[in-house]
């Protein structure tokens, strides 16, 4: 869900908040805007995604 | 000869160490330092630039200029020298630092907006992240370990300020967002 879109000129960040409470920034260009409170779908590409150790924060990926 | 070499500085104001770095610049190599409020670039600066001695180790220098407009640096910079806390966390050219981060610290400082990070669940050799509903991402050989936050999950498809990547993340239509 948008929590917070902020209008940065050429492109807006919108922060996402997940079901989990974490947060996802996403980059919005042109001139759309998304409200705050839109319910909106992530598409993920999993092979790109990286992990890291939670304790060492070394990257395993 | 105008390289810079820094052989092990070390700078203490007291018992707290800020600065321990060990590295050598090439002569004509641009170089920047980036990282956190803090973390010790004034320190190594005007320790190069011969405004601060350091507690211990060597440093000599023919002089560069340096800048402290990162966006600038970054843009024109051959290698950057990450700092946390007084240490070299990586170096690396602007896309090592963007495409290959060494460690969670790097991946999330370098870039804007910054990289997600996303907690995930190591299950049945596979990471699932809670987050994302429950997706699940293969590994190519089965994760180890076992419950919660063996993994944090980082999604590196965001697009970074500086345009180092081209890798675009908008919304394709009202309501959907692509990662």
């Amino acid at each position: 869900m948008v929590d917070i879109s902020e209008q940065l000129g050429g492109v807006a960040y919108d922060y996402l908040n997940t079901p989990t409470g974490e947060r996802i920034i996403v980059e919005t260009k042109g001139d759309d805007v998304v409200a705050a409170g839109t319910k909106v779908t992530v598409d993920f590409a999993p092979a790109t995604a990286m992990f890291f150790d939670v304790t060492s924060e070394a990257r395993l990926r | 000869m105008s390289g810079v070499t820094l052989n092990k500085a070390l700078k203490k104001y007291g018992d707290v160490q800020v600065i321990g770095v060990d590295r050598d610049i090439k002569d004509g190599e641009f170089c920047v330092f980036v990282g956190p409020s803090g973390c010790g670039k004034s320190t190594l600066l005007r320790r190069i630039a011969g405004l601060e001695d350091a507690t211990s180790g060597q440093g000599s220098t023919g002089g560069r200029d340096v800048t402290d407009d990162q966006v600038e640096a970054i843009t024109l910079t051959d290698k950057i020298v990450v700092l946390c806390a007084g240490h070299i966390e990586q170096v690396g050219s602007p896309m090592d630092l963007y495409q290959n981060p060494d460690n969670r610290f790097v991946a999330g400082f370098i870039g804007s907006p910054s990289m997600n990070f996303m907690g995930g669940v190591v299950d049945c050799g596979k990471v699932r992240i809670p987050a994302l509903n429950g997706q699940v991402i293969e590994t190519a050989r089965p994760a180890q370990g076992s419950g919660d936050g063996r993994f944090t999950s980082a999604e590196p498809q965001t697009p970074r300020r500086w345009n180092l990547a081209h890798r675009g993340r908008y919304f394709g239509t009202a309501g959907r967002c692509c990662l």
